[in-house]
């Protein structure tokens, strides 16, 4: 039976701050990065029937994300890397393990989960991942979104009071998350 | 308000201390509350810290107005998805 699920409804609440840091190392460019996490989420949208269950939803879409950076440096990269694979590769058979070898080796070395070797928003964002569904919810929208206590309490039927301690349990579950590398 | 306030209270006006929604009783409240608990003190560090991390420029955050587009783009998606 599969253990995940997808809820493309809230995919951009979830997601798109965590695929956004994710992006933004490897592309530097803000424009470019926003483009290609669209891009992603309509594409898992098209293969939401291939979605098996065994990854978490969040893997998936990284995965959806890792292809799409790729082509987006085959694209811009497709006169100028055939250049470059003429200069360096002996013959073309060895050329077209050029742009693989490029991207290959930053990706394998950033795993996912791996904080130690993530980008700090990466790692924030993935740390938020972990929390309860609806703590994160409210974690977000107090911390991130900087959105004020009335309104989120109005949001989720909750009292100040209630929400302080969801804060305060979101505070500790992140610290502790974070703390080994970077707190 | 009690100037003392337990560890538990202590910890929420920590919290409160981070987003600047704390008064400054409460903030007061904290300081001398930490002035007396080791724990607390350690708590308001790392407190602290995190919220460095989370404000860090390295940290980003998608524009809401980007957030925006895409989730129509997915909303548009979505409702021609149900209408097939």
């Amino acid at each position: 039976m599969a253990d995940h699920q997808l809820n493309p409804q809230k995919w951009v609440d979830k997601y798109s701050d965590y695929l956004y840091n994710y992006t933004i190392v490897k592309v530097s460019d803000k424009e470019i990065a926003e483009d290609i996490i669209s891009e992603t989420f309509l594409a898992g949208l098209k293969s939401m029937k291939n979605f098996k269950g065994e990854a978490s939803e969040r893997t998936w879409l990284i995965s959806i994300l890792k292809r799409k950076i790729i082509d987006h440096y085959r694209k811009i990269n497709s006169n100028k890397g055939k250049a470059e694979v003429r200069m360096n590769y002996a013959s073309d058979e060895e050329a077209g393990d050029w742009l693989e070898e490029r991207v290959a080796d930053p990706f394998d070395r950033t795993a996912e989960d791996d904080l130690e070797n993530t980008e700090l928003g990466v790692a924030i964002y993935a740390c938020i991942d972990k929390l309860p569904e609806k703590q994160a919810a409210i974690f977000r929208k107090k911390t991130i979104e900087g959105q004020d206590t009335e309104t989120i309490c109005k949001e989720f039927d909750i009292t100040p009071s209630n929400l302080w301690v969801i804060i305060h349990r979101a505070r500790t579950a992140l610290a502790s998350c974070l703390e080994e590398n970077w707190l | 308000m009690k100037l003392f306030v337990d560890c538990k209270k202590a910890g929420h006006l920590c919290d409160k201390v981070q987003y600047k929604d704390a008064s400054l009783f409460e903030k007061l409240s904290v300081v001398v509350h930490n002035m007396v608990c080791k724990h607390c003190s350690d708590y308001s560090e790392r407190n602290l810290r995190l919220t460095k991390l989370i404000n860090d420029p390295k940290c980003k955050k998608m524009p809401e107005d980007c957030k925006k587009r895409i989730q129509q783009e997915l909303d548009r998606e979505l409702a021609k998805d149900q209408n097939k």
